[in-house]
């Protein structure tokens, strides 16, 4: 990497994702195509078979869902294809294609190339989770400086604000659909994690699944067996309803079902009734936290709420009920990650105005190795787990420790990597195993030793030396079900580069019949007919191919548009 | 890894070092050590650093306990969870609403009506007192403590009180997440949830045996009342294939107990010689 290079700090959200870059005056975020800062993380088709992503693409999320997809950050890491139009992906490629427009937007932006960047991941994302979110950066072009924690990110953005401070952090990030909490403390300009951990999947999307079941519900049907438009278009309005319920008591929506169109009404009591069994999950990670970092609640000097989904009132009465405090959130939840991740940038740029700054994290998972425990002469039981990193140990590090075959004359040790806390590796996460053939020796038992080494974006990696001939061996994460090697990952960027992306300048007006079509499919009456003067009148200008005109008629369309939106009825 | 010297690695003198000196000390070495640039550095700094602390960690305590003439074992439970405690322990937070919501839920679950269901058990836990997390903390202390103590014989035998049953044992350990807790750094708590387990497989073995066992065994005088018809149906229909694993656990126990009494033996009579 040249040394003037720039690097950006990237955001890849669940529901939203963003970019930054960090200036002399601090970290700022850079607004896509269409002049906003949140891109949504939805990727479609549109009808010519081209790809597009953002905006655009959520509007068609309710008018053409087969060929639209949302919410893969969940899938990051799992075989799990998603399905557009005809064609299987993995969500690396369709978070590789969020990645490419954000680099895209900050390009347009900087004025230069873009070839690094800080990518921000959830602190509760495992290894496979992680490899896989820097396979998508490589996809996308990109080249990880570094993975960032989500929590740390935020934290780092309070932190930069005021360096000389000691501070202990504690923060909430409840994002689309993960859950972290992180314990930070920052002295003399470090600011060093304690403690984190979190659910992987629990966020705000599940609060906006458990409301629109519950719409269902009113209208007599299962959520599952309802078309996948009209899911799609219920989903939208239960998730407005959701936005709208963080500001006032009681929302209403109408809603066009089966040629009918129903009114459907959610309070804010009903609401926290219906989503209590989700809230109830928050609490503990946040225990196990506070537990692990072995402090009380006073000792925090701030309580900080981060991601979208803490501005629900009952999220924030819940950390107000646990800590005797109401959470800050001085800067806006959803730009704040997004924020750290660009003064993490900064950081691995070594900026002149964050010289002070040097900030540590911990490994949010334990890692060890299968052993078996000798019960008897030649008999021995598998499957306990020997912890060789134990959870919240400061990373970088690096930990070894030998081990010996069960028996004399064995010629090889398989040893398999397991993450987790419980004493068997049943219940632990399998990350990889690595086969060390070992000379014969029927005298004695040959010795190996194994190195774990957590660099600091978590990745980790494994190398087993045989003690009596020095040969050393590499895990190579194969046969794991989540992961692509690294073969996969090229023959995907040869498919991807095939892609036909739809034209950047052209995505605004995309969206902008997507948005018209959506409302149309929405409404019933003499509300669908004006939307359709409205699709002709746009149509009318687009035909004349004149930019200036068309934005003309977009800005001077948009307010009725708004207005007819506005499912309110009251 | 050779050992070296904290105290030299981070330039202080080791008599008179405080805390404050330490971590001053390792902020500005940090500067010019950054994990991103020099991670071998970093790793020697951090351990400095850690060690350094932990020295003073243990200066502190001895002379805290050279004053302390009675030791208390309760006390040992409440700060299980103060693991790295160089900057405040979790010391036991307002013990008497802990205890006092614990003897709630004991008094609620000999109530016919609680007992069995999961609703009445969850509804008993949940109590707005404990929402703050000091006293959560202490109210899921107390109840494993108490769980622990009341499940534990004098002959370190597992033996299962009148109020408990498996769906109260699961019920509490999803309300408190005991089991999902890291017991890395803790042998006592890693102690009682490992005889949480024990008395899990008890409770499967009890609940899950044919009725007419059960009964015999009731007149006999060893067991509770045997369960509802339905209630012991919808366990064995929800828990036929722990059953299986159960049973082929508690054979490997079993022998794993065989050879350690073996080993046991053959040790006693070797140095008996």
């Amino acid at each position: 990497m040249a040394d003037d290079e720039k690097i950006v700090g990237i955001d890849l959200g669940t529901t939203n994702s963003l970019v930054a870059v960090f200036e002399p005056g601090g970290p700022r975020l850079i607004p896509n195509k269409h002049g906003e800062l949140l891109t949504p993380s939805v990727v479609g088709y549109d009808d010519k078979g081209a790809v597009m992503v953002g905006q655009a693409a959520k509007y068609r999320l309710t008018t053409h869902p087969e060929k639209t997809a949302a919410r893969f950050k969940r899938h990051m890491g799992t075989n799990r294809g998603i399905s557009l139009g005809k064609k299987m992906f993995r969500a690396e490629e369709l978070s590789a294609l969020v990645l490419r427009s954000l680099k895209d937007d900050a390009e347009a932006d900087l004025g230069e190339p873009i070839n690094h960047a800080v990518i921000s991941v959830p602190a509760y994302f495992n290894d496979v989770q992680r490899k896989a979110t820097q396979a998508a950066a490589e996809l996308a072009g990109l080249n990880v400086a570094r993975l960032i924690n989500e929590p740390t990110a935020a934290a780092l953005a309070y932190g930069v604000e005021d360096r000389t401070a000691e501070h202990r952090f504690l923060v909430l990030d409840l994002g689309g659909g993960t859950f972290d909490v992180s314990i930070l403390e920052m002295f003399s300009g470090v600011m060093e994690v304690r403690a984190s951990s979190g659910d992987a999947f629990l966020g705000g999307e599940d609060f906006t699944d458990a409301l629109a079941a519950h719409f269902a519900a009113q209208l007599g049907v299962k959520a599952g067996d309802m078309e996948a438009e009209d899911r799609a278009r219920l989903r939208r309005l239960a998730d407005s309803i959701k936005h709208r319920l963080s500001g006032v008591a009681e929302a209403k929506a109408e809603f066009a079902y089966k040629k009918k169109t129903h009114t459907l009404v959610c309070s804010r009591g009903t609401f926290d009734e219906i989503t209590g069994p989700i809230l109830k999950r928050l609490r503990l990670p946040i225990q196990r936290a506070v537990s692990d970092a072995g402090l009380r609640s006073d000792a925090f000097d701030r309580i900080i709420a981060v991601g979208g989904a803490t501005r629900m009132p009952a999220v924030r009465a819940l950390a107000t009920r646990m800590f005797d405090r109401f959470p800050e959130f001085s800067i806006d939840p959803d730009h704040v990650v997004a924020m750290g991740a660009a003064v993490q940038a900064g950081l691995a740029q070594r900026h002149e105005a964050l010289e002070d700054v040097v900030m540590t994290d911990v490994a949010p998972f334990t890692l060890g190795f299968e052993t078996g425990v000798q019960v008897g002469e030649h008999q021995f039981e598998r499957g306990h787990f020997s912890p060789l990193i134990e959870r919240n140990t400061v990373i970088p590090v690096s930990r070894a420790d030998t081990v010996h075959p069960l028996e004399r004359g064995q010629t090889a040790i398989v040893i398999r990597v397991y993450q987790g806390e419980s004493p068997f590796v049943r219940d632990n996460a399998l990350l990889g195993s690595l086969n060390v053939p070992i000379p014969y020796n029927k005298k004695e038992h040959e010795a190996v030793d194994v190195r774990y080494t957590y660099d600091n974006s978590g990745l980790l990696e494994v190398v087993a030396k045989v003690v009596s001939n020095d040969k050393t061996f590499r895990l190579v994460i194969e046969g794991n079900p989540g992961a692509m090697t690294a073969s996969e990952i090229a023959e995907r960027l040869k498919a991807l580069s095939k892609l036909k992306i739809h034209p950047r300048d052209k995505q605004e007006n995309t969206a902008f019949i997507a948005r018209l079509t959506a409302a149309y499919e929405n409404c019933l009456g003499d509300e669908r007919t004006r939307i359709q003067g409205l699709i002709a009148e746009f149509q009318k200008a687009l035909s004349t191919q004149d930019e200036r005109h068309v934005a003309e008629v977009r800005a001077a369309i948009e307010p009725i548009l708004s207005r007819l939106e506005n499912f309110d009825v009251l | 890894m050779s050992y070296n010297d904290p105290w030299a690695v981070l330039g202080l003198m080791r008599d008179g070092a405080t805390e404050g000196d330490v971590k001053a000390a390792y902020a500005e070495k940090l500067k010019v050590t950054r994990p991103d640039d020099d991670p071998a550095g970093f790793m020697a700094l951090r351990a400095a650093f850690e060690n350094a602390r932990a020295q003073l960690r243990w200066a502190a305590e001895d002379a805290e306990y050279d004053g302390v003439e009675d030791y208390n074992d309760d006390e040992a439970v409440y700060s299980a969870n103060a693991r790295d405690s160089d900057i405040e322990p979790a010391q036991q937070t307002d013990p008497p609403t802990a205890l006092r919501l614990v003897s709630e839920v004991l008094e609620g679950l000999k109530s016919p009506w609680v007992g069995s269901s999961k609703l009445g058990i969850n509804a008993l836990l949940d109590r707005t007192e404990a929402d703050s997390v000091d006293v959560f903390q202490s109210f899921s202390d107390e109840m494993l403590y108490t769980v622990y103590q009341a499940t534990t014989t004098d002959d370190g035998s597992v033996g299962i009180p009148d109020w408990l049953n498996l769906t109260v044992l699961q019920s509490l350990d999803d309300h408190f997440g005991w089991s999902r807790q890291s017991t890395a750094h803790n042998w006592s708590m890693r102690n009682m949830i490992t005889h949480l387990e024990k008395v899990r497989r008890v409770l499967r073995d009890r609940e899950l045996a044919p009725r007419h066992i059960r009964r015999r065994a009731h007149k006999a005088g060893y067991e509770p009342p045997p369960l509802p018809i339905s209630d012991t149906r919808r366990a064995a229909k929800a828990g036929k294939s722990d059953e299986k694993r159960s049973i082929s656990c508690s054979g490997v126990i079993l022998l794993i107990l065989g050879f350690m009494g073996l080993i046991n033996l053959l040790n006693l009579i070797a140095t008996g010689q």
